[in-house]
């Protein structure tokens, strides 16, 4: 139940394709928003699909946009990649007021689209992905030794994180004695 | 792009650790400091921890419940590598600098530091008992297998004491030189002597100075007159009985309440014919539990 433009949020989307039959009592039409990542594609999606996300589905609450309103104004995710605000958005049709599967197979298998997507899902708030993303991450490391985990996790070996631990320490203190300078300059 | 699965958000990365199995959980943990103690953070809980002694080599079993029953085997060697069995296949890791004190180490801080049994199958000498000692300082079970000398039951027993609730001997050394009492004896929670081959042989004498809360001995050789001698010095009262609770033996031959309690006042429990009380002078009561091939005597 949803459509992807490319172009700028100003495109028109496009029509929700047609209900499906019902019986003697009207539908009420769904409503639909607009959001869009970094690519800025605008993505439209129903209210319905939106729900799985608690952060944009307070945002609509708070909101109360008119369709035209929402039209003229997608929530913009400028930190989010477009392929994974498009992933996201698929998911959220795919599960659109369904309960969710014990495990969902269609998740990214490459490490860097699966780490983004996972921050990507707890930025919006989509419990149930951000489950499946997890258990995925830990997935890639199933039966692996410790060496191949360093490597596929890219884990900083004791003397790394030691030698990251003092850059930062000296960073710090750098930063703390340019702030003394300043507040003395200010001083005078 | 984050590809680094330590700059995962927190929730995120404490879920992950979660969904992760105890093995996958151990070899994360021997990444890196940083990852150990992240290890340390899942809600994995190892059920058991048996340690096994076989000369200079430890088997570890650790035992999960979780969705499915697990349970891995690390075999650890002297020197950097050991072997984990995880399904039908052998792994091999191997960590520079490691040795065999720093993997028990590792593993034993995963859980700690506590083993639920400890086996001592075969050990070099019995100065390596210290080493053991060392390696595992606490202890639920210890377990002296069937093929130990009385010298190492002996110095094993005097040194685990203190660190387990029960002790479990399966080797049968003693004799005339080296007398069983001076095991039954020992102050320690629970005592099982367990040895189907070679039954432990006992007298009135080693009944009277057992010293456990609990002892339990599988299979005993011992006279009813004994047993019926064991039970009048307990109605006469004129010897202490301070520790054990429970007094249980198995035995290799036949035996029935009639010629364990023969001369004694007492009375069948809840109408059960296996079941017997019977009540001193000073109102202390002992129950006697007499079964085909069995005896206990539960001290109230």
């Amino acid at each position: 139940m949803s459509s992807t433009e490319q172009g700028t949020s100003s495109a028109a989307p496009a029509e929700p394709t047609t209900a499906p039959e019902s019986a003697a009592a009207p539908e009420v039409p769904e409503s639909f928003y607009y959001v869009h990542g970094k690519d800025k594609v605008v993505h439209k999606v129903s209210a319905g699909a939106l729900q799985h996300s608690a952060l944009i589905h307070g945002m609509i609450s708070n909101l109360g946009y008119t369709e035209e309103q929402a039209k003229a104004n997608p929530f913009p995710f400028e930190n989010i990649d477009g392929d994974i605000l498009q992933m996201v958005v698929d998911w959220c049709n795919q599960h659109k007021g369904k309960p969710t599967p014990p495990e969902d197979t269609n998740l990214p298998k490459q490490k860097e689209k699966l780490f983004d997507l996972v921050l990507a899902v707890n930025y919006l708030e989509i419990k149930e992905l951000l489950t499946y993303c997890c258990k995925q991450v830990a997935m890639m490391v199933k039966g692996k030794s410790p060496e191949e985990i360093r490597e596929i996790w890219m884990i900083p070996t004791d003397a790394e994180d030691e030698a990251a631990e003092k850059e930062a320490k000296k960073r710090a203190g750098k930063e703390a004695a340019g702030e003394t300078a300043a507040a003395a300059g200010d001083a005078k | 792009m984050l590809t680094c699965l330590l700059s995962l958000p927190a929730d995120d990365l404490q879920y992950t650790l979660n969904s992760m199995d105890l093995s996958d959980l151990i070899a994360l943990s021997l990444c890196s400091k940083r990852t150990k103690n992240l290890a340390k953070t899942s809600n994995l809980k190892i059920e058991s921890i048996t340690a096994e002694i076989e000369q200079n080599v430890i088997s570890l079993e650790m035992f999960v419940l979780g969705k499915l029953e697990k349970e891995i085997k690390f075999v650890v060697h002297k020197g950097p590598s050991m072997e984990l069995h995880r399904g039908n296949r052998i792994e091999v890791w191997r960590k520079e600098g490691f040795t065999q004190s720093d993997w028990i180490a590792h593993f034993l801080s995963l859980c700690d530091s506590r083993v639920t049994l400890l086996k001592i199958n075969n050990v070099p000498s019995i100065a390596h008992l210290d080493t053991v000692k060392q390696l595992f300082p606490k202890c639920d079970k210890l377990q002296i297998c069937e093929n130990n000398s009385i010298e190492l039951t002996r110095a094993a027993v005097s040194k685990f004491l203190s660190l387990a609730d029960e002790v479990r001997i399966e080797c049968n050394p003693f004799d005339d030189k080296n007398h069983i009492s001076e095991l039954l004896s020992l102050n320690s929670k629970v005592l099982r002597l367990y040895n189907v081959r070679n039954v432990y042989k006992l007298k009135l004498s080693d009944l009277l100075m057992a010293n456990s809360t609990y002892l339990n001995i599988f299979i005993a050789r011992i006279s009813v007159k004994e047993l019926n001698r064991f039970v009048k010095v307990w109605m006469k009262g004129n010897r202490r009985f301070y520790r054990p609770k429970r007094i249980g033996l198995f035995l290799n031959r036949f035996i029935t309440h009639e010629e364990v309690l023969r001369g004694i006042e007492y009375e069948a429990v809840d109408g059960q014919r296996r079941k017997y009380r019977l009540r001193r002078s000073d109102g202390k009561e002992l129950l006697v539990l007499v079964e085909l091939l069995s005896v206990a005597f539960e001290f109230l």
